[in-house]
């Protein structure tokens, strides 16, 4: 009898093994998850670093000081701020800066229509020839939740069409696995410097670079403020 | 969403206008009757399907995608002297009732019909009805009891008029006089059916009823053409192509009316066309047109009423033709006179008069034993002598075809005949003649001159039909063959273009585009290591500016993608051709489609040098400039394509974050991803400066 519920115990893992990884091969990228949604491949940081295991698509696989903050009365979800540093510094290019508003229109609005489409953005499947549209008010309101309030017109873009109004965009091959470790997360007043170390596989062994990322909460709201990266 | 305002807006209008004007009654167990029986504006949708009234008012009335039919009566009916502008909007549906005496569109005498508008409408009679004008009776009428149809104009709009049983497509029903159509603009397709004419009016008389009606005594009316496109037929048959008139003489249409003129029996004392494009046919003894057939006996014959008056000027480009359905070589009427394509029908006494001036431009085609232009060539049933036209005058401005089976082409013989020599040169090369047999095959058909210098030919055989290309917007048409054009690319040394199906062009290619079709593309960097300098793709390539190095891209291995949406659309223009950077679009000439990707806001050169000086360091770039580990032993090939470079300028496809390695000495030691974007400074500049911090 026990080893007949072993078997059934074993089958049954086997049946919701499966069934997880059909659902990861049937996951439409550009489906935005839902707030709040929980990624089912990022690593449980409650659990022993030893369990991580590479999965079939792209994800962020993050060890270190993942554990929330809470910076001037927000909780701050740092794992989500790691993976901004690297879409920063590594997808768009940008290694530092002191406001987002020293960021170029055309890196803010392909930065913030990327992020209309997928909230990771290393989560796309590098796809050939996807062609995306997104309104201003879906970019800015994007941009608004990264960065709060920015001073740019980004109908200045080389993605916008004044003819029809819109922006479009051919989707941006940013399809790739992060690798990292939270260092650190200093909080003082309603800043948060969040470091996070980026390694090029998953054991850790070559590093990419380093990021300080600076969340300012305002108004009851966080937003990336600054970016370093080493 | 256009429809639901529509009768929103319809809805709002009948409620606040029509109170007083529409009355309601009920005619048969599915529909009520809406009356307009007061001036104003009115619209009529999808929404009213019942019959409508149109009683002593001057009204406006707007066919918004109208679908009026299956009543027992006509489907609209303007009487009472009503003045009514129709508006064509959308697609609009009339019909009246095989099986009732009545019309699409009945337009009583002493009212009067325009229409407008840019909307298609397609309109069918009812039992022995005109599709727009009157129905009519079986009962042969005497003079003094004859009524006319109203007055009917149409300034524009597409019009599809088919008649029901012995009516015409426009005007008078059977044994109805015809009244005053004029037709100033729009594309008119107009078929009579059971020798009811196009357009004019319908089945006159056979004679049959002598004492009662002879034949000329039913009229067609003064119908004038100023403008617009008209097509009119004798009746209506999908299966056919007017223009074979070999098909249609070994069939029996069964059709003795004019195209435009009259129905059997009927004159047509006054046809006027002024300008516009004319194509008209008919067949079995009717003229093209004209007057309809007649008969072969005196007393059903009257003489004094019997007329076909045919004048054409201005401008007016003229076809017409006939064809006898009897004439089959070897049948029972093979030597029977058709009638003539300008001019009278089989059975009458005269040709009447027959005026063409003006720079009109005429082409007219007869079948058997008549003139094209002319009396039919039967004996006359007064005295049993040929016919000939009372006059025919043809100005030095006119452009004439001119063709008949065993008959003149032009009747020589008319009473009264003046013809420029400006159109035929002298009178030995008039007139031209063919044999039956011979214009059976119409195709085939080539008029000659055999003495004199010019040659004609009788245009258009093959190329004019009558039939209307009628799609309904709710069901599926024939789509149009799509013009292709060889489109040329063009790029920026070592790029590609990408269209949207995934297919990759290298400067020199050429891609098969449909003109006027826009198609989407995006801009990528090659992989510089698969650049060939001996490559001898070059003499493929059509344009002197391809490179044979043009190096190959591929989906994240071999270079990078940008993200902006061009567009690329080829004109049917030979002209048209620009450039919008603003919106990444280009438009080009289909005479010269090439592509020029080379152009601003399509690529940017970026140039890497070192803040320190840039002895003895390199650039690469992943996936486009790098060390492939290929030792070319310093040739040329190891120093341009598969090793980081001095100075590094390479062209980015905008949008794309590039992966820049830095060496001294060829070894790495830094690393920096790029985002490729517009010099904000300089924003006109294809160049861009990235200065490594070493």
């Amino acid at each position: 009898m026990t080893l007949k519920i072993q078997k059934w115990t074993a089958v049954l893992c086997s049946l919701i093994l499966l069934a997880l990884l059909a659902t990861s091969c049937t996951k439409d990228p550009n489906v935005k998850a839902k707030e709040g949604q929980k990624n089912e491949y990022n690593v449980d940081m409650n659990s022993s670093e030893t369990t991580e295991t590479e999965l079939p698509g792209f994800h962020s696989y993050g060890t270190g000081k993942t554990e929330p903050v809470t910076v001037g009365g927000v909780s701050i979800n740092v794992k989500s701020y790691a993976v901004r540093s690297y879409e920063l510094a590594y997808m768009m290019g940008q290694k530092e800066f002191s406001s987002p508003n020293q960021l170029s229109v055309d890196v803010l609005t392909q930065y913030g229509f990327s992020h209309v489409l997928l909230p990771n953005l290393n989560e796309t499947t590098n796809k050939t020839m996807e062609y995306r549209t997104a309104t201003l008010e879906q970019i800015q309101a994007e941009l608004q939740k990264l960065f709060g309030t920015v001073d740019a017109d980004l109908t200045k873009a080389e993605l916008y069409k004044p003819s029809e109004k819109i922006f479009e965009m051919w989707m941006p091959d940013y399809g790739c696995n992060i690798y990292y470790t939270i260092d650190a997360v200093n909080v003082e007043g309603n800043k948060a410097d969040i470091i996070t170390t980026f390694y090029n596989e998953l054991a850790r062994s070559t590093m990419l670079g380093r990021t300080t990322l600076t969340v300012t909460v305002q108004n009851g709201a966080a937003a990336i403020s600054a970016l370093k990266t080493e | 969403m256009k429809k639901v305002l529509a009768i929103l807006l319809a809805s709002v209008l009948l409620l606040t206008v029509m109170p007083l004007a529409v009355q309601a009654e009920e005619t048969d167990a599915e529909s009520t009757v809406t009356t307009i029986s007061e001036d104003g504006e009115y619209t009529i949708d999808c929404e009213q399907n019942g019959p409508l009234d149109i009683s002593g008012a001057k009204a406006t009335v707007t066919l918004d995608n109208a679908n009026i039919q299956n009543h027992n009566r006509s489907a609209i009916h303007v009487k009472d002297g009503a003045d009514v502008t129709f508006v064509l909007v959308g697609f609009s549906t009339i019909k009246g009732n095989e099986n009732v005496y009545s019309c699409g569109i009945q337009v009583e005498y002493g009212s009067k019909v325009t229409f407008t508008g840019e909307g298609t409408l397609n309109v069918t009679g009812g039992k022995w009805g005109a599709a727009i004008g009157s129905y009519g009776t079986d009962i042969n009428i005497p003079e003094e009891q004859r009524v006319q149809v109203g007055e009917i104009t149409i300034e524009s709009g597409n019009i599809n008029a088919f008649a029901g049983r012995r009516g015409s497509g426009i005007g008078a029903g059977y044994h109805v006089n015809g009244n005053k159509i004029t037709i100033n603009g729009g594309v008119i397709h107009a078929y009579g059916k059971e020798c009811g004419a196009g357009i004019g009016c319908g089945y006159g008389t056979s004679g049959g009823a002598i004492g009662v009606a002879a034949v000329g005594e039913y009229d067609s009316g003064t119908i004038i053409i100023n403008g617009g496109e008209v097509y009119a037929g004798t009746e209506w048959n999908q299966s056919f192509d007017y223009s074979d008139l070999a098909a249609l003489n070994a069939s029996d249409p069964g059709s003795f009316a004019a195209g435009i003129g009259g129905g059997y029996g009927a004159s047509a004392s006054h046809i006027e066309i002024n300008g516009g494009k004319v194509v008209a046919r008919g067949s079995c003894g009717g003229a093209g047109i004209g007057a309809g057939r007649g008969c072969s006996k005196a007393e059903k014959y009257n003489q004094n009423a019997y007329k076909s008056n045919v004048y054409i000027s201005g401008n007016a480009d003229v076809t017409a033709m006939t064809a006898s359905s009897r004439a089959v070589p070897g049948g029972s009427e093979a030597n029977q006179s058709a009638g003539a394509a300008i001019g009278s029908g089989r059975g009458s006494h005269t040709g009447g008069v027959i005026e063409i001036g003006g720079s009109a431009k005429v082409t007219a085609i007869s079948a058997t034993q008549a003139p094209a232009i002319g009396a039919s060539k039967q004996k006359s049933p007064v005295d049993g002598a040929i016919p000939v036209a009372q006059s025919i005058t043809i100005g030095d401005g006119v452009t004439l075809y001119a063709v008949s089976a065993g008959a003149y082409a032009v009747d020589k013989d008319a009473a009264s005949f003046s013809v420029s020599d400006a159109v035929f040169g002298s009178s030995d090369r008039w007139f031209f003649g063919e044999d039956a047999v011979a214009i059976a095959d119409v195709a085939s058909v080539k008029a000659e001159s055999t003495k004199g210098e010019k040659t004609y030919q009788a245009l258009p055989t093959g190329s004019v039909s009558l039939w209307a290309n009628i799609v309904d917007p709710d069901e599926p048409g024939d789509e149009p063959t799509p013009q292709k054009a060889q489109l040329g690319i063009v790029t920026p040394l070592a790029m590609a273009v990408r269209f949207e199906d995934g297919s990759v062009y290298y400067s020199g290619d050429t891609v098969e585009i449909e003109i006027g079709k826009e198609y989407r593309f995006q801009m990528c960097c090659v992989d510089w290591s698969t650049r060939d300098a001996n490559s001898e793709k070059k003499i493929h390539r059509p344009y002197e500016v391809f490179t044979p190095e043009h190096g190959i891209y591929e989906d994240e291995t071999r270079g990078f993608r940008g993200t902006v949406v061009y567009t690329v659309r080829v004109s049917d223009k030979y002209n048209e051709r620009s450039y919008d950077a603003e919106n990444h679009a280009f438009v080009l000439p289909k005479g010269d489609p090439v592509l020029r990707t080379d152009t601003n806001r399509c690529f940017m050169a970026y140039r890497f040098t070192f803040e320190n000086g840039d002895y003895n360091k390199q650039t690469g770039i992943e996936k486009v400039v790098y060390d492939t580990g290929i030792d070319h032993e310093n040739t040329l090939d190891d120093f341009q394509y598969n090793k980081p470079l001095e100075y590094l300028s390479v062209n980015l496809p905008l949008g794309s974050t590039v992966e820049a390695i830095a060496y001294d000495n060829y070894v790495e030691f830094a690393r920096a991803n790029v985002f490729v974007e517009i010099d904000e400074e300089n924003p006109e500049e294809c160049y861009k400066d990235y200065v490594w911090p070493y």
